[in-house]
């Protein structure tokens, strides 16, 4: 295992092949000029050194209702943390790197070869689900961020055998204020027939959080992956979602929220590659921009000569409440078969001033009758969360939005 | 209770209140009437503060206070309610859980405690019956997918809930069938009492049946032109505005 080394900025260590990056895999330093990274500059994170710290944090301290959980799994910086985990079984366990590693998919092209090229050589631990039949309760996964000048790497895998079903909640709680942190988290996510998994991704940040994440999944006949992720501030957050379903009847549902505040960059990334006949997507996306903060959703749908029947839906909103703020939205649609229903849209809008002033006229403050219109806009996605936890986890998130 | 001296305001450089004058004490009901685009409607977006209108005369003090002054919300929690003659739809919002915070932020200005739980919902039951508002209608989202005449009925069942002092109703009449339209104005009737006042803005004398007001004032082109008692609405449903408006010149 090679841990990450202190290195003076992301653009020097890259360009000194410190990583050995460059020549061992031929990876290019992503600029604005990168399709991929058209909207999301990643200068902001070129000034920052960054190195691998190894801390301890009271898990209960930073995260409560703890104990409601009968399986917990606690990350501080990247190292997995057995004294504060617990329930863990042979199908619901930790790999770390210096153990024999899983294969993990190569298949897939990847698009963003510089993270997880870094992925690779510095993962330090991550969570493996390979879960045969139905776990009734969520799994909880903290991946705690503490001390200024972090840099931690996951790379984690869930591998749900048929008709496997499980829910996972998986909470980013970042503790860096000063300086700021560098966290990187793979996700290898593999369905085989009529498995279910709900994946609740809730990234809490700080000014100081930089985060990069990479979904890869691919799903077989009948599945159905329900990713669901929140992202709240962060100096600079990117998720890319990347999903590839090979068999037909599977199903991608992907959503989405971003609450953009202090001067916050969150970017998602998303890729449905339909590559079978008979085979559904749908992404709805909501974010919200105040305080000079900016929003990227990309959502690119490829349905492939094959893929007769694809239903794809694609919607993304965004309200902005102020003029500083910012959002991109781009579809991207390729289609290469012809008997398919494919369909997206996109809003961008400012609250909506009658309703306001209707809430208002009521005895609402204009702060109350604002974030009530604002809960409502997210209801769409709000409302399809199932698990009761994730519900409450995510409604904390966005009450702290107005606090 | 509300004492309007002159008032004068208007929208987009267009002067739409050209110095009116109304007085509404305690215990009175006044039935406003005029022609469409007379400013009725405007009278009641300058006195509930709605945005766009550009006070530039005159005044309005509600309990002595400078109502002109007040943000929408704090004149709410004086004791104004407005019935919106076009009542938005907010899909999202549940009717029930914005009149529990609309109630509870009206208490805390007055500095009470939340009302409890129990009897926030007592007292829901109470005014949905009061209006006949079905409870299906009373948990869905503010207004969305109502009917014209379901919406003017929770207009009526959200005045009921907040108890104003002063309830402004424009054309709340409007699109209510017959049985709606008497038991809305039943809902007020019951609401009515020596301590609070209502301004009725309407096109028919029909309403006036069955609310019956104190006075009958006609507003035409900014101004109130003719006030009378209700029988001043009869006449104007008989003979129309124009012999009025021919008086005046
Ligand atoms: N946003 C606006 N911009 C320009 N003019 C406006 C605006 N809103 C209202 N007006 C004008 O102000 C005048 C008064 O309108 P108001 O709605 O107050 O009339 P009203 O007496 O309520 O009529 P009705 O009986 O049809 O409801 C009208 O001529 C109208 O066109
Ligand atoms: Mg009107």
């Amino acid at each position: 295992m090679s841990t990450f080394k202190y290195i003076a900025n992301f653009v020097e260590g890259f360009k000194s092949n410190d990583w050995n990056l460059k020549t061992s895999e031929g990876v290019d330093f992503p600029t604005r000029k990168t399709e991929y990274y058209k909207y999301t500059s990643l200068k902001k994170l070129s000034t920052q050194r960054f190195a691998s710290i190894s801390s301890k944090v009271d898990a209960r301290k930073v995260f409560e209702g703890l104990d409601d959980y009968a399986t917990v799994l606690v990350f501080v910086n990247g190292f997995f943390d057995a004294s504060q985990s617990k329930g863990l079984t042979d199908q619901v366990s930790v790999v770390s790197k210096l153990d024999s590693c899983p294969a993990f998919l190569t298949s897939q092209k990847n698009v963003d070869q510089l993270f997880t090229s870094m992925n690779n050589r510095f993962a330090t631990d991550g969570l493996v689900i390979d879960l045969k039949g139905v776990l009734k309760q969520e799994v909880l996964v903290l991946n705690i961020l503490d001390a200024s000048g972090m840099a931690s790497f996951t790379k984690n895998s869930i591998r749900l055998d048929k008709n496997a079903q499980c829910s996972v909640v998986y909470k980013t709680i970042s503790t860096g204020q000063n300086l700021e942190q560098f966290s990187n988290n793979y996700f290898e996510i593999e369905l085989s027939d009529n498995a279910i998994l709900w994946f609740y991704n809730l990234q809490n940040g700080t000014k100081a959080l930089n985060l990069i994440e990479q979904v890869e999944s691919h799903l077989s006949a009948g599945a159905n992956l329900h990713y669901f992720c929140i992202s709240k501030a962060g100096k600079l957050v990117r998720n890319n979602i990347n999903n590839k379903i090979t068999a037909p009847s599977a199903e991608v549902n992907l959503y989405g929220i971003m609450l953009g505040e202090q001067g916050s960059h969150i970017d998602h990334h998303t890729l449905v590659d339909h590559d079978t006949p008979h085979t559904q997507s749908n992404e709805i996306y909501k974010i919200i921009n105040k305080e000079a903060s900016t929003s990227v959703f990309n959502g690119k749908v490829l349905v492939r000569p094959d893929a007769q029947k694809t239903n794809a839906y694609q919607s993304s909103s965004a309200i902005l409440l102020d003029d500083a703020s910012n959002v991109y939205a781009k579809p991207e649609l390729e289609i290469y078969a012809d008997d398919v229903k494919c369909s997206h849209g996109s809003t961008t809008g400012q609250i909506d001033k009658e309703a306001l002033f209707y809430l208002q006229a009521r005895g609402l403050s204009k702060t109350t009758a604002k974030k009530m219109l604002i809960e409502a806009f997210l209801t769409e996605v709000t409302d399809l969360i199932e698990s009761e936890k994730a519900g409450v986890l995510t409604s904390q998130m966005i009450q702290e939005y107005f606090s | 209770m509300l004492e309007i001296k002159n008032l004068q305001a208007q929208i987009e450089d267009k002067q739409i209140l050209k110095g009116l004058n109304l007085e509404v004490k305690p215990g009175e009901v006044h039935a406003i009437m005029g022609p469409n685009g007379a400013g009725k409607s405007t009278l009641a977006s300058v006195l509930s503060g709605r945005e766009g209108y550009e006070v530039t005369g005159g005044s309005a003090t509600f309990d002595g206070k400078d109502l002109l002054d007040l943000d929408p919300e704090e004149r709410a929690r004086e004791g104004l309610f407005l019935a919106f003659q076009y009542p938005v739809e907010i899909p999202g919002v549940n009717n029930t859980t914005f009149l529990k915070t609309a109630v509870n932020e009206i208490r805390e200005y007055k500095g009470l405690d939340p009302m409890p739980a129990k009897d926030f919902l007592k007292l829901l039951k109470e005014k949905q019956a009061l209006v006949e508002l079905s409870s299906d209608l009373a948990k869905r989202s503010v207004n969305e997918g109502f009917s014209g005449g379901e919406k003017k009925r929770n207009e009526i069942f959200q005045m009921a809930m907040l108890e104003p002092k002063l309830g402004i109703l424009d054309e709340t009449d409007s699109g209510l069938d017959i049985d709606a339209l008497r038991i809305v104005a039943n809902g007020v009737n019951k609401l009515k009492s020596k301590d609070n006042a209502f301004i009725v803005i309407t096109h028919y004398q029909r309403l006036l049946d069955y609310i019956v007001p104190d006075f009958v004032h006609v507003l035409h082109d900014g101004k109130i032109i003719k006030t009378g008692d209700k029988n001043l609405a009869l006449e104007l449903e008989e003979k129309g505005y124009d012999w009025i408006k021919a008086e005046k010149v």
